[in-house]
């Protein structure tokens, strides 16, 4: 019995994957030469949603109210709407919408890097201890009685905090790995979120209390143009930080010892993402509490959309977060008459999307490490 | 500038005269307000506020008071509606009845838009929340600051919804009869010696009591009682155990929860030696068109019934004439004596000891 | 290209070395094969020619840049087989490395140079094991080392796909590079490489000619096993007897 003659080509293309050659083609052609097409449809939903989103609300407005309020800032319209519906639009929507989106941009990523960094498409900005962390520094604040604006200096402080104290442990652990950051972040977590229990337990049930639950489980709610700038200015130094390193996360994400025989500086680019990451992380919650789930499967979608190169999948994932949390947000202050906190309809809608992904990711990435 | 081009010439030129001649045609019409709120805000008001929502918890039966109606009152804190409930506030004014407080809900976030749908004219806010003061403030909303200060409450806040609803006199008033109440209380109560008053343990739940530090020490310090807590701090977290070693003499139970009452307690086999369930001296704090836990307008009456649960026989008159007597000033109604029960817990608190001449008809 | 004097690692704290008194010297063009069984130190020894270990005693003289490719790449993500390639190019550019043309241009002619052109738009991962060691040594083309280092790069591999790494490693050997391999088989160290290094615990080491230190005497002691080596229609063989 003998083999028949295989075909000149050295790689036949019965070895490849039994896709048909249109799909494949066509996933080609989208994989590569379609990024600014992407990019372009990106920016088109994303107006189109911030338009539904600025005509949505409990104060009843006309589309077209919305359409020529927002116009009449550029060009001469006959003011014939209601005083109180151009505040609605400019003063209270679209400050939310702003922030929401820039949340969601924001807290995708740093998702989007920390994935590429840690190898581990499970993993999310809640993993470095950092939200936790945050969330602490806003809760003193609140338990303090300080006026709302300290929120966000006190939320930024223990973020970076509880980074130093991540990395201080995974020093400790000796490990330079992954793994001993993972660790360092759950156990800081841990300690911050048992801080965060303890703060809950002193508070006055009758007063600062339901605040602090509140603002744990997140909100956009009351958000204002100072907000904006608050998560504009992070999201442009330290996201502009990690867009620049997009073709180092792509080493990073082979492994360590890859990565440095490639000639990286494995340590150094981990911690310059990590405090940038952190930077964004903090300012997140600062301004909205912790809202969880988008930094984790945000990317994972970006992915699917344009394929794991960091440098095309930052700026999808930016785009696709912004259009997410400005959806989410509209039905958390549209659905009831009073404010549904973000932070649970994204952990809603979060729960099952998350388990979906568990069962179609086989848990790569660590089991070699 | 679109923003200002409804504004024509001929509209300027008319409220222009409009505002020229108005100081001699009628002077009687309301001048605007000008305060400065606890937030150390300016608020200007052009006239009494008709539909005001209230976030700063006991405001909104504040508002009730001082107007003596419930139609200004359009939203409330799910806290201050249930007060409303189950005191006879609605049955005052049934119009409360269909006052909103999903908008405010528990947490004290309100949704901009649907206080903007109610066309809101003011809101009263805590002070130290000046990021959501300020989101209100930019969308059109008018908003009063109130500061949280223990008992200074009653007196702070009074005296600022008296000037915004034009009610300082009234307001005035009702402080008045305060500090008359609080004097002739005191009188008989400071010539009580030390080892005369008898130890209160106030419950605010099951785990949790009121500590030297809480306002609540001013209701003890009034009614001529010691704190059955020594521990410092406002609320301190108490078990079983600490329960039994303080052994007080009368436990006071928090009007906001419901689920304590003194039937409850008085069945516990662990408090079963406790002086204050053997001698059957558990009360329910009452609550009248607001409760009295709180500092408010009825903070007298929370400190006479306070004193004569500790003290029976040391005031003259009784709680349900007091009470009968206050109600006209506060609210402008009188109570029937069902809702007088209702409001002193005369069903819960029954089996107290004196209750039953405490709240003796005259 | 390299000298190395008398090397040794050791782990910290740890009381044995796990190699010591290695010497050896590969020249330009010239092929290495590092041969030993599990457990004798193969894979530290690549390491610290890496760099990525540092060495406790002892000397490596490099003259010229190394490349590394690795058994396989563990990324859990999907990246396409050029962007795949262009990795190599643009890491040593420091924390804001950018893939530029030029790159793109390099990574393609690295791509031709192994045959994969045709597939630098398809996935790494849906790859075949012996494609993707093609695409690896491409990705360690791409920075135009002056020595490369593979680890075991043909022990997942069949005999076809073997023999096709090996005729790419001399294909690369004769453009001037230095090149350094692992492996378990010594008919390939015999078949491609000038120079072979033999390694084993707790015994000093044996470096020389490949087709003198693959003797069946040093074969044997090695694996401690019979090992017979002969000609068969004019090729040499080396083949392991089993008990």
């Amino acid at each position: 019995m003998s083999f028949n003659e295989l075909p000149k080509n050295e790689y036949t293309q019965s070895e490849m994957p039994r896709k048909s050659k249109f799909l494949r083609n066509l996933i080609v052609s989208i994989k590569t030469n379609h990024f600014t097409m992407q990019l372009l449809i990106m920016f088109i939903i994303l107006i189109i949603i911030v338009v539904f989103a600025l005509s949505m609300g409990r104060y009843p407005i006309d589309f077209y109210n919305v359409i020529k309020i927002l116009f009449s800032n550029i060009i001469e319209i006959t003011v014939d709407w209601k005083i109180v519906e151009q505040r609605v639009v400019e003063l209270v929507r679209l400050p939310r919408i702003l922030v929401a989106g820039l949340c969601g941009a924001a807290l995708s990523l740093s998702g989007a890097a920390l994935q590429g960094m840690f190898r581990n498409p499970l993993v999310g900005p809640q993993i470095i201890g950092v939200s936790s962390g945050a969330a602490f520094g806003g809760v003193i604040a609140v338990l303090l009685m300080l006026s709302d604006y300290f929120i966000p200096l006190f939320a930024f402080g223990f973020g970076v905090i509880a980074l130093l104290l991540t990395m201080g442990i995974a020093k400790a652990g000796g490990g330079k790995n992954v793994l001993s950051l993972v660790l360092g972040g759950i156990v800081t977590s841990a300690f911050f979120a048992s801080l965060v229990s303890l703060v809950k337990y002193t508070a006055d049930p009758d007063d600062s209390l339901p605040t602090i639950v509140y603002w744990l489980m997140g909100s956009f709610n009351e958000s204002s143009y100072i907000d904006v700038w608050y998560i504009l200015i992070p999201l442009l130094s330290a996201g502009l930080l990690i867009y620049k390193m997009r073709f180092l996360i792509n080493i990073l994400s082979l492994g360590e010892e890859e990565a440095r025989s490639l000639g990286v500086n494995v340590d150094r680019s981990r911690w310059t993402i990590l405090l940038a990451a952190t930077v964004m992380i903090a300012a997140t919650v600062s301004v909205s509490g912790i809202v969880g789930w988008v930094g984790l499967i945000i990317p994972h979608f970006a992915r699917m959309i344009t394929g794991a190169n960091h440098s095309r999948l930052i700026p999808i994932s930016m785009f696709a977060g912004a259009i997410y949390m400005i959806l989410v947000d509209t039905v958390a202050r549209t659905a009831s008459y009073g404010e549904i906190p973000i932070g649970v309809l994204t952990a809603l809608l979060g729960a099952p999307i998350f388990a979906w992904l568990l069962y179609r990711t086989q848990m790569k990435g660590w089991s070699n490490d | 500038m679109s923003k200002l081009s409804f504004v024509s010439p001929l509209k300027v030129v008319l409220l222009a005269s409009c505002m020229l001649t108005l100081p001699f045609v009628n002077t009687a019409i309301a001048e605007p307000i000008t305060y400065t709120d606890q937030a150390g805000r300016e608020v200007t008001l052009d006239k009494t506020p008709e539909r005001i929502a209230t976030i700063a918890t006991p405001a909104g039966s504040m508002v009730v008071s001082l107007d003596g109606s419930g139609d200004r009152l359009v939203a409330t804190s799910q806290n201050s509606k249930n007060a409303i409930v189950e005191g006879v506030l609605n049955e005052f004014f049934p119009v409360l009845n269909n006052l909103s407080s999903n908008i405010i809900g528990k947490e004290g976030a309100p949704n901009i838009e649907e206080l903007l749908n109610l066309e809101t004219d003011l809101v009263i806010q805590w002070a130290r929340k000046t990021k959501s003061m300020d989101a209100m403030q930019a969308a059109g909303l008018k908003v009063a600051g109130m500061k949280y200060k223990k008992i200074d409450i009653a007196k702070t806040w009074l005296t600022d919804i008296g000037i915004i609803l034009n009610q300082s006199p009234k307001a005035a008033k009702i402080l008045a009869w305060h500090d008359e109440t609080y004097k002739r209380i005191t009188e008989k109560t400071k010539t009580i010696t030390e080892d005369k008053k008898p130890k209160v343990l106030y419950l605010i739940n099951e785990k949790r009591a009121a500590g030297p530090s809480s306002h609540f020490q001013f209701f003890m310090d009034t009614a001529g009682a010691k704190n059955a807590i020594e521990t410092k701090g406002q609320f301190i977290d108490v078990d079983a155990e600490l329960v039994l070693k303080a052994n007080p003499d009368i436990i006071w139970l928090f009007g906001f929860n419901m689920k304590m009452t003194p039937d409850k307690i008085y069945e516990n086999p662990i408090y079963a030696d406790l002086k204050a369930v053997k001698n059957h001296r558990v009360y329910k704090v009452p609550v009248g068109g607001d409760r009295w836990d709180p500092p408010n307008q009825e903070f007298a009456l929370g400190w006479e019934w306070f004193t004569r649960t500790v003290h029976p026989d040391l005031l003259g008159g009784s709680m349900r004439q007091s009470l009968k007597d206050a109600m006209p000033l506060l609210y402008g109604k009188s109570p029937t004596e069902e809702q007088i029960d209702l409001m002193l817990r005369a069903k819960m608190n029954k089996d107290g000891k004196d209750y039953q001449k405490i709240i003796k008809k005259l | 290209m390299i000298n190395v004097t008398n090397i040794g690692f050791c782990y910290p704290k740890a009381k044995t070395a796990i190699f010591e008194g290695h010497n050896f010297a590969v020249k330009a063009g010239e092929v290495l094969a590092i041969l030993g069984p599990n457990g004798s130190g193969k894979t530290t020894l690549i390491k610290s020619l890496l760099g990525l270990l540092p060495i406790f005693k002892g000397e490596i003289k490099l003259n010229g840049s190394r490349s590394y490719v690795p058994q396989n790449t563990l990324s859990p993500f999907d990246y396409s087989v050029s962007e795949m390639v262009v990795m190599g190019a643009s890491g040593q550019n420091g924390l804001f490395a950018a893939s530029t043309k030029a790159d793109y241009n390099r990574t393609d002619e690295a791509l031709e140079q192994v045959g994969m052109l045709d597939w630098r738009n398809e996935s790494f991962s849906h790859l075949s094991g012996g494609q993707r060691q093609m695409i690896l040594i491409a990705r360690a083309l791409v920075s135009n080392p002056d020595i490369m280092i593979l680890d075991e790069p043909t022990s997942a591999l069949d005999y076809h796909n073997q023999d096709k790494v090996l005729q790419m490693m001399r294909h690369v050997a004769n453009q001037g590079k230095a090149i350094i391999f692992s492996t378990h088989c010594p008919l390939q160290a015999l078949h491609i490489s000038q120079k072979t290094l033999m390694v084993k615990k707790n015994s000093p080491s044996v470096f020389g000619a490949s087709k003198d230190v693959l003797s069946e005497e040093n074969l044997s002691k090695l694996y401690q096993l019979p090992i017979f080596r002969g000609k068969l229609n004019q090729s040499e063989i080396i083949v392991p007897l089993y008990s």
